[in-house]
């Protein structure tokens, strides 16, 4: 598969703080990829270097194998979508999502055809002589949209497009652009700090800390065979607990052994992550690890309920369990299990997965 | 705050702060303007109330000239001022290019001396016995053009005006945030397009904020317009109202109340079109927008850019160093000689009197009065919402449509006898002083607290402070910053204010101003050069100061 749009070795710096720190990834044609991870990672910066509104320090953007850098934001012909919207306040919903084809020098009867169908796909085919200070928040990102996929741009950017709308809208709206992307089959980068929005949209999740790029892979593979210890605890949440890498053993230091060998020199201190739900209060198979744990606090979340409990060695692990198994009295003594294959072994130090 | 009641609306100290402000400004500022609507209400001959004097103002054709010659003037000096500050703006807010600190220093520096300074400069280069012109006569043999008429007057003006607009622009363009001209580069357009088709539309309540702000400053400005228009030869109404004032006694009763009135109502009526016309379609501006990284300019557009800004504002500054140079020239007649002495400074002290003294002691005690009265009233309309602070806002800004010239005369015939007898005192001078510029520290410390959160203060509450020291303590240093800045200029225009004082001060009152004005109207053309230059030098000076001290009260809070 050849690559569309490559990043390569994009480094940023602003002052002393380096705010990318070699990011490469690269996306084929079509691809929705999503640049995740938490605020003041750098998401916006690699956008707004993708774009061409800041020149990067090192490295490349490449569109169609051609090194594209010294373009400017006009000649990159990429659209782009803006959190606070950007809709032209002083122009109407029509002109705003007609501006980027008179930019073109389209001509007017293709500009009203094209504004037309644009606008009835994003739903708002009767409000093309609003005002946008007559729009919703969901309204105004719809023209926003709108806009920027009628040009047919090479590359689709959104930065957190979603995240100034309510969270009913927001489930909606996404899902509204994932199928517009797919019909249009628009190549685009996605960038959000919800890890929940990530998973459901996209092709390929980037996960981004602190500049460095840790994981690029497919959602389920991101959640559920995390490369570093922050994807797997950014991405729907872990316990983690302590171990120690032994002879021929992974211990944890609440008890039970998870495996027979790690990636690490003996004595090496690890993390091992279990996801809240993989915990059960009986085995469900003979490999089955026990917890001995005592109940601090019980939730009943409707579907689920939550325990939060502490182990023998002091630490403190949640499960989400069935409420139909009855809830635990607080201060009680009960028995987690959890099957050795999900737990996920981290160097405690630098977070780099060993097994 | 609906279910407040009556008693503990009127237990509110700033209630009392409210009533006491709108009782000040119905004295002030409406009492002396319904004194002047009444008076040109009132017959020639008789005492009957009627429109004669209005028939008489139209039906003239000298007054219709100056009315005619006031909106020309003013109408050109504004596009003018807008042609040069609107370009200036977006060049400083959107791209950089080499020497835009210095160029930027010398935009300031181009609103340290008043119009008037400037329009005697001009004539000190342009006038009959100009240097240039006699440079023109006897070494090139050409007979230049003199500056004296409307199209000096528009010069000059404009010049003069230009920072207005451009720092007026300059904040609306501040208030763009970046992505609206990030979007439409991505949408293809060219820099250029994207200021056309995006940046200055968005802009446009702010252009047209300061082209009316110029508008009426130069229909207003008294001297200038009596300096290049030469008096009565090329009359506008604002000098027309002062001559007709002058002359009361002898010509007809109720003239200069009448061009006062027709003044007052152009203002009123371009303030009240303006908000119509931005009231239907608002460009809400963000307070936190984020700006966009200047283009930095490269190759020849740098170079033009950068020479081209240099021209224009060097020809703004050009008054300011051709007063400074030349009052150290010597003087004979009209004409300054090449050589340098400090003759004229030796006429100027010994001319001086207290104008001097005088100008330092009222400027400074009004400015004492509009920073704190000023960040009450701003403080007051913002945070309350009822029918006094609404009145409040709306009287306070009354003196604005106001040529300084016209609240001059209405003092003259109100203050003059009881109920209230200041006419003659420093007092009258220092209370117009501090009536014509509360407007500006009122809006500024209004803006600055629409942008405080409103939880601090309730949190102060909330901790059991009292209103007033919660005002004290909380918002007074955080508003401080803002401020500052509305009042660095109200002490440039008040230390320089010279068309309502000219209508008030008696020997005893003369202020620095008025003496610069007197001499470089019809006086001595060295001692006027002198007193420009100490009026600049100590404008200067002051603001020097601030600087200093704000940049040093920066440094402090920033450990
Ligand atoms: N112009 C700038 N000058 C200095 N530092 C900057 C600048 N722009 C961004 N930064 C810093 O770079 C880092 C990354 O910023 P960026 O906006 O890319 O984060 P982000 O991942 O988009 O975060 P968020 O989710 O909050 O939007 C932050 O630490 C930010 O403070
Ligand atoms: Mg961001």
């Amino acid at each position: 598969m050849t690559d569309h749009v490559a990043i390569e070795g994009v480094i940023k710096r602003f002052g002393p703080l380096t705010v990318l720190d070699g990011v490469s990834l690269s996306l084929p044609k079509g691809e929705f990829l999503t640049l995740l991870g938490p605020s003041g990672c750098g998401k916006t910066t690699l956008l707004r270097i993708i774009a061409g509104f800041l020149q990067q320090d090192r490295g490349h953007v490449r569109v169609g194998g051609r090194v594209i850098d010294p373009e400017p934001p006009h000649r990159r012909d990429f659209g782009m979508v803006f959190q606070h919207y950007a809709v032209f306040p002083h122009m109407s919903v029509f002109d705003n999502v007609a501006y980027g084809l008179r930019a073109r020098g389209v001509e007017s009867g293709e500009i009203a055809r094209k504004v037309a169908s644009a606008l009835a796909r994003v739903r708002l085919a009767d409000y093309a002589q609003r005002f946008p200070p007559q729009l919703s928040g969901g309204q105004k990102q719809r023209v926003g949209l709108a806009r920027a996929i009628v040009i047919e741009p090479e590359l689709l950017l959104m930065d957190e497009p979603l995240s100034n709308l309510d969270a009913k809208l927001r489930i909606e709206m996404r899902q509204e652009i994932r199928l517009l992307q797919r019909e249009l089959g628009i190549t685009t980068i996605y960038v959000t700090h919800d890890q929940e929005e990530a998973l459901a949209v996209s092709d390929r999740i980037a996960v981004l800390e602190r500049g460095h790029l840790l994981q690029i892979d497919v959602p389920r593979r991101i959640y559920e065979d995390p490369a570093h210890l922050f994807v797997a605890d950014f991405i729907g949440g872990a316990n983690k607990l302590a171990a120690t890498a032994e002879d021929g053993a992974v211990r944890l230091a609440a008890g039970p052994v998870v495996r027979a060998r790690a990636a690490v020199a003996a004595g090496t201190a690890l993390t091992v992550t279990l996801r809240i739900e993989d915990l059960r209060l009986a085995p469900e198979g003979p490999d089955w690890l026990r917890l001995s744990a005592r109940v601090v606090l019980a939730s009943y979340l409707g579907a689920r309920q939550r325990l939060a409990c502490t182990l023998s060695d002091g630490s403190t692990i949640e499960a989400d369990l069935d409420p139909a198994a009855g809830l635990p009295d607080p201060g009680g003594a009960i028995d987690l299990w959890f099957s050795p294959v999900k737990a996920r072994i981290f160097t405690a130090a630098d977070g780099r997965r060993v097994g | 705050m609906t279910g407040r009641s009556l008693a503990a609306t009127l237990r509110d100290p700033w209630t009392l702060i409210g009533l006491a402000g709108v009782a000040f400004t119905l004295a002030f500022a409406v009492a002396p303007l319904l004194a002047l609507f009444a008076q040109s209400l009132v017959g020639q001959d008789c005492d009957c109330i009627g429109f004669e004097n209005f028939e008489i103002f139209f039906g003239s054709r000298y007054f219709r000239r100056a009315l005619f010659n006031s909106l020309t003037v003013a109408g050109s000096a504004t596009l003018l001022s807008l042609a040069i500050g609107v370009p200036l703006a977006i060049l400083f807010s959107r791209f950089s290019f080499p020497g835009k600190t210095a160029l930027m220093v010398m935009v300031v520096m181009s609103m340290l001396s008043p119009p008037f300074i400037g329009a005697y400069a001009w004539i000190i280069l342009f006038g009959r016995g100009g240097m240039v012109t006699l440079f023109g006569r006897d070494v090139l043999g050409i007979e230049l053009p003199t500056i004296y008429g409307p199209a000096g007057i528009s010069l000059a003006s404009a010049f003069s005006h230009y920072p207005i607009v451009f720092f007026v622009v300059s904040g609306a363009l501040q208030r763009i945030d970046r992505s609206f001209e990030e979007a439409a580069a991505s949408l293809g357009r060219k820099p250029t397009m994207v200021v056309a088709t995006v940046t200055l539309p968005l802009a446009l309540p702010g252009v047209a904020t300061a082209g009316l702000l110029v508008f009426l400053s130069t229909l207003a400005d008294f001297g200038t317009a009596n300096i290049l228009g030469e008096g009565e030869r090329y009359p506008v109404l604002a000098t027309l109202a002062y001559s007709l004032y002058l002359n009361e006694i002898g010509g007809e009763p109720g003239m200069a109340a009448t061009t006062s009135v027709v003044l007052v109502a152009i203002a009123l009526l371009l303030v009240l079109l303006l908000r119509a016309a931005s009231g239907r379609r608002s460009v809400v501006g963000d307070a936190a927008a984020q700006q966009p990284k200047p283009v930095t300019l490269t190759g020849n557009a740098a170079w033009i850019c950068a020479t081209v800004t240099f021209l224009v504002v060097a020809i703004a500054n050009l008054p300011l160093l051709v007063v400074c140079i030349s009052s150290f020239l010597d003087a004979r007649g009209a004409v300054f000689q090449p050589s340098f002495s400090l003759e004229n400074y030796q006429k100027a002290f010994a001319l001086i009197g207290d104008a001097l003294w005088n100008s330092v002691i009222y400027a400074t005690v009004a400015l004492a009065v509009i920073v704190v009265v000023g960040a009450a009233f701003g403080y007051y309309v913002t945070r309350y919402t009822g029918a006094l602070s609404r009145a409040l806002d709306l009287l306070v800004m009354v003196p604005f449509v106001v040529p300084g010239t016209v609240l001059g005369i209405g003092y003259a015939s109100v203050f003059n006898g009881p109920p209230i007898y200041i006419t003659g005192t420093a007092t009258i001078i220092v209370v117009v002083y501090v009536v014509r510029r509360l407007p500006y520290l009122t809006r500024a410390a209004a803006s600055v607290v629409y942008q405080i959160d409103r939880g601090l203060e309730e949190a102060s509450l909330n901790l059991g402070a009292r209103p007033l020291a919660g005002f004290r303590k909380i918002m007074v240093p955080l508003m401080r910053p803002g401020i500052m800045a509305g009042m660095t200029i109200a002490w440039l225009e008040v230390f320089n204010e010279l068309s309502a004082s000219i209508v008030l001060y008696t020997g005893a009152t003369r202020t620095l101003p008025i003496a610069a004005f007197q001499q470089a109207f019809n006086g001595d053309i060295g001692i006027a050069a002198a007193y420009a230059a100490m009026l600049v030098a100590i404008t200067a000076g002051t603001l020097a100061i601030v600087i200093r001290l704000g940049g040093a009260e920066q440094t402090l809070s920033m450990k």
